[in-house]
């Protein structure tokens, strides 16, 4: 697929989402796991040494977050800051869009800020062990 | 905030009760407690904790709907207020405690707002979107409520919210199991993964507390239980408490059918009906989870079951002596339990706080015991002067730890409470009818109750003889002291009684066995039986040293009556003071009801033979002994009659030639002559001419042996002769029945051949100017006066000196024979007896025996 076409997908893709949860309608995750999908395949096309696909690696990661999906945002960071091209600027982007997302929580429930960097830990040995982390 | 969550990996442990008793002790030690429902698929702590609140309140909050919430509201979480009840805890304990509810369960809405929440919140969520609001939760309670302890029942089995609860959320995990191999190898397994489980920044590890719940009897000590219940243990020691270096405990809650049926929560109750086994287990438990409770909980616990023992002995809930059964005691609903007395009079208002206040019918509060923690001084003045309660024990632990009681008490015109002599044995309800000052229950003082008309005092004072005596018969080392003085004067105290009613009483009470085993004195046997290895001798001892001489020395009419009323078919008086004479004294044997029952066989027998091959039950001998029980309940009366001899005077005067029976003549005085026979004017007349004539004490004038074997006592004739004589007309009575008795005896009473007295037998008529044989009465008066002197009764001993110095000569030869050795005089007896007719007997000075 062009990078073209993808840009123009992605750019309806990114309205569609926007307008979806401007009016609180439920599937604007869904949106968002759309626009993140796309944003990867540019991501793919484009190398990270161009601004292009600097811009295509943040938005999969972002749309991925604003979808909801923790574990896939967390997962397309860390193998875009893995990339060898990848300069100092994606690098700061990246860590600072998982930051923000670590602050919306934390503002969110602010009681437990605290224990913000823990959570997601503990949510993992969840995910992984099942209660009492008997299946791990 | 320390957070203690309780889990059990199967249902029906007791989580909820425990939890709710924890919660409840907490906050009655001045903590704050909040409580939270994290068994969303079957809540149910509301119902413990709150229950009326909370259904009163008709709240629809809950853990379940604030998570529910915290979903949708991005920004502005709801307020913690709103899913929270306020739960009532101990007046005065300055905690406080509030409970969270799993929601409004089990209402249609809690179980849509549960279907919400597994749809919008996953604990799983890598985000940690899951685990977000379950943290912020506890660290909102922790913030915002700041409570001591945050307590959470997490949710039976092995599900991701039970598992949260007790890795991430708690700082202490009670690990709840039963006895069975099943639920312990499930619980290890998950206090295995609590071990391994990750913690959040700053949180120490977990730290578990295995506990055995619903026990019945001592877990295994080998097997794979015990190995499963090492390992547990094992697991704990390594989470042990802070400071808390001993080695780890089981902690075994026992089955509880009482409290842990109907989900009482006890803890922090100040009643003796909350203690129970579970309590004192749960108390237990308390004080390791909360070590700085410690102390409250062993105050609490001590004070619980010192109060709790007390009211149980005081309810009878203690083996209780004979006189118990009279002296009943508490009713336990006369016993208000953690009363705050509100202080009369003048002066600032005060109120202080009484274990137990025990009332009467009416109400009015008697005695009130109290745990003390303060000083004695301060209590003695608030009972004593801003209350008017006549008792007050003060119950405290030594430093011995042993418990200590005080008993105070006044008289109801007294304004202090002073101390007394009483320890043990603690007032019970009719003793403040007995006595004016419950603190004096000594033998004067009970006797004075007697006086006053208290047949239980005489139940008492009998009690208090027997054990006064008790130790006579060397009932081992726990049998109590010997105390020949102190049974002296009861006796003498009992005897002393005058009311005719309360001497049947006293008598009743004083007759030993045999009982069935439905009569409570029984108890008391045992008791002797068990703890002084004895008991049936002390019956014997009853008989001859208690009942006997009771028998003799109480008034003829309290004998009446005890010999003649019956409280049960087959009933039949104590003979002992017969035996005590004819054994002791005369070397005779009376036993009417061997020597019935043994005619009684003799006649089924020949009867028997006659009716060959008739159906017949062996009922005929039994019937022939209650023949001669009834019989012998009419052995004595009183009679309204003229004596023979006055009966005889008064016809003489008519008619001089007169031949018929004593009845024909009684019938031919009629009533006129009666009454002129009996007017008190004619009656001293002719006294005073018998006495002149040293003749008042014969010729059956102031009673008789009668041929029917019955002895007749003339009151109206003793009365008068005792007027003369300057005695008492109580002790002239007895001294006459004692005569008489004798007589009775010497003819009915069997000797070693089984052969009755025919010398003593007496004659069929009693014809005018009838002379009794000399020999015989001056016998019979012999045995009377030892029997008297035996009594050691001056009132009995003066009633007899004078009487029988007015009596011819010849029949004072008693006097002569007062040195004769028991046994020559038993073998004079046997000689009396042996003699073919009681008239024309050669006079005592011929010494022809």
């Amino acid at each position: 697929m062009s990078t073209d076409l993808l840009n123009t997908l992605v750019t309806s893709a990114i309205w569609r989402a926007e307008q979806l949860a401007e009016h609180g309608i439920d599937s604007a995750s869904l949106a968002w796991a759309e626009v993140s999908a796309l944003e990867e395949e540019l991501a793919k096309a484009l190398p990270a040494s161009q601004p292009e696909g600097r811009i295509a690696r943040r938005g999969a990661v972002r749309a991925a977050l604003k979808a909801g999906d923790f574990a896939r945002a967390q997962a397309l960071a860390e193998r875009y800051l893995a990339e060898k091209d990848a300069t100092r600027t994606l690098r700061a982007s990246l860590r600072q869009l998982l930051e923000e997302d670590a602050r919306t929580l934390a503002d969110r429930f602010r009681h437990a800020a605290k224990a913000v960097d823990d959570v997601r830990g503990l949510a993992r040995w969840l995910q992984e062990g099942g209660a009492f982390g008997l299946a791990a | 905030m320390e957070t203690l969550a309780f889990y059990s990996y199967k249902g029906g442990v007791g989580r909820s009760l425990l939890l709710a008793n924890a919660a409840r002790f907490l906050a009655s030690l001045g903590k704050g407690v909040v409580a939270l429902d994290f068994d969303f698929e079957a809540p149910g702590l509301h119902y413990k904790l709150g229950h009326a609140a909370h259904r009163e309140s008709r709240m629809e909050g809950g853990a379940v709907p604030y998570l529910v919430a915290t979903a949708r509201e991005a920004t502005s979480p709801p307020s913690l207020e709103e899913h929270m009840i306020q739960v009532p805890v101990p007046p005065g304990s300055g905690g406080w405690l509030r409970l969270m509810p799993a929601g409004p369960a089990p209402d249609r809405a809690y179980w849509v707002a549960l279907k919400q929440l597994g749809e919008q919140i996953h604990f799983d969520d890598p985000s940690g979107q899951g685990l977000m609001p379950l943290l912020d939760l506890h660290a909102r309670i922790r913030e915002e409520l700041k409570p001591d302890y945050l307590l959470i029942d997490a949710r039976t089995g092995v599900t991701e919210l039970g598992g949260l609860a007790t890795t991430i959320l708690a700082d202490t995990v009670v690990c709840m199991f039963v006895a069975n191999q099943e639920s312990l190898d499930g619980t290890l397994m998950v206090a295995e993964a609590l071990k391994a489980s990750p913690r959040l920044k700053g949180q120490r590890p977990i730290r578990i507390v295995p506990a055995l719940t619903r026990t019945t009897s001592e877990p295994p000590s080998e097997g794979p239980f015990a190995e499963g219940v090492k390992r547990l243990l094992e697991l704990g020691a390594g989470t042990a408490s802070r400071g808390n270096k001993k080695e780890p405990k089981l902690f075994e809650l026992p089955h509880d059918t009482v409290h842990g049926a109907s989900d009482r929560i006890v803890a922090g109750e100040r009643t003796a009906s909350a203690f129970s086994p579970l309590y004192k287990s749960y108390l237990e438990l308390f004080r390791e989870l909360v070590p700085s409770s410690a102390q409250r909980a062993e105050e609490a616990l001590s004070r619980l079951e010192v109060v709790a023992s007390i009211k149980e002995e005081m309810t009878g809930g203690r083996e209780q002596y004979d006189f118990d059964d009279v002296l009943s005691p508490w009713n336990a609903s006369a016993i208000d339990e953690g009363v705050s007395y509100e202080g009369e009079g003048y002066g600032q208002p005060a109120s202080r706080y009484a274990d137990l206040v025990c009332r009467d019918d009416a109400g009015r509060p008697l005695m009130v015991v109290e745990y003390l923690a303060g000083s004695h001084k301060e209590a003695v003045d608030f009972w004593g002067q801003r209350t008017k309660v006549r008792c007050l024990l003060l119950l405290s632990r030594n430093q011995h730890g042993h418990v200590e009681r005080e008993i105070y008490a006044r008289r109801p015109d007294e304004h202090e409470l002073r101390p007394t002599d009483r320890r043990w044995d603690l007032p019970l309800p009719k003793e403040f009818d007995l006595l004016l000052d419950v603190g004096d229950r000594s033998i004067e003082k009970m006797i004075d109750a007697l006086r006053r008309g208290h047949a239980e005092a005489a139940a008492w004072l009998v009690g208090e003889w027997r054990e006064s005596v008790a130790a006579v018969e060397g009932f081992g080392p726990k049998s109590p002291p010997w105390r020949p003085l102190r049974a002296r004067r009861i006796l003498d105290g009992l005897a002393a009684t005058e009311d005719p009613g309360l001497g049947e009483q006293i008598l009743r009470r004083a007759a030993p066995g045999p009982w069935g085993p439905w009569h409570p004195r029984l108890r008391y046997r045992r008791k002797f039986r068990d703890e002084w290895g004895g008991g049936d001798d002390l019956d014997r001892w009853m008989a001859k040293d208690l009942f006997a001489p009771l028998f003799w020395r109480l008034s003829v009419e309290a004998v009446v009556r005890y010999s003649g009323e019956r409280h049960y078919p087959g009933e039949s008086p104590c003979l002992a003071g017969y035996r005590l004479l004819a054994h002791d004294l005369m070397g005779l044997r009376y036993d009417p009801d061997r020597t019935a029952l043994a005619e009684g066989r003799a006649v089924w027998a020949q009867r028997s033979d006659e009716r060959q091959g008739e159906d017949s039950e062996d009922w005929e001998p039994v019937e022939w002994l209650h023949r001669s029980r009834r019989e012998r309940n009419e052995h004595l009366r009183l009679s309204d009659e003229l004596a023979p001899v006055l009966v005889w005077e008064e016809l003489g005067r008519e008619a001089r030639h007169f031949r018929g029976t004593l009845q024909e003549a009684r019938e031919k005085i009629g009533d006129k002559g009666r009454k002129q026979a009996t007017s008190s004017s004619g009656l001293r007349r002719r006294l005073r001419e018998r006495l002149d004539r040293h003749q008042l004490a014969a010729e059956g004038l102031l009673g008789q042996y009668d041929t029917a074997g019955r002895i007749e006592l003339y009151p109206a004739v003793i009365g008068a002769a005792a007027e003369l004589l300057g005695v008492s007309q109580r002790s002239l009575k007895s001294v006459a029945f004692i005569y008489f008795a004798v007589l009775a005896l010497a003819h009915q009473a069997r000797d070693l051949d089984g052969q009755p007295g025919y010398g003593f037998a007496p004659a069929p008529l009693r014809p005018p100017y009838f002379r009794e044989s000399p020999v015989h009465v001056s016998l019979a008066q012999c045995f009377a006066q030892r029997l008297i002197e035996r009594l050691d009764d001056p009132n009995l001993m003066a009633a007899f000196e004078k009487l029988s110095q007015h009596q011819p000569e010849p029949y004072r030869q008693w006097e002569a024979l007062r040195k004769v050795p028991l046994e020559q005089l038993r073998v004079y007896l046997m000689r009396a007896r042996a003699a073919p007719a009681a008239i024309g007997l050669p006079p005592l000075e011929e010494r022809d025996w």
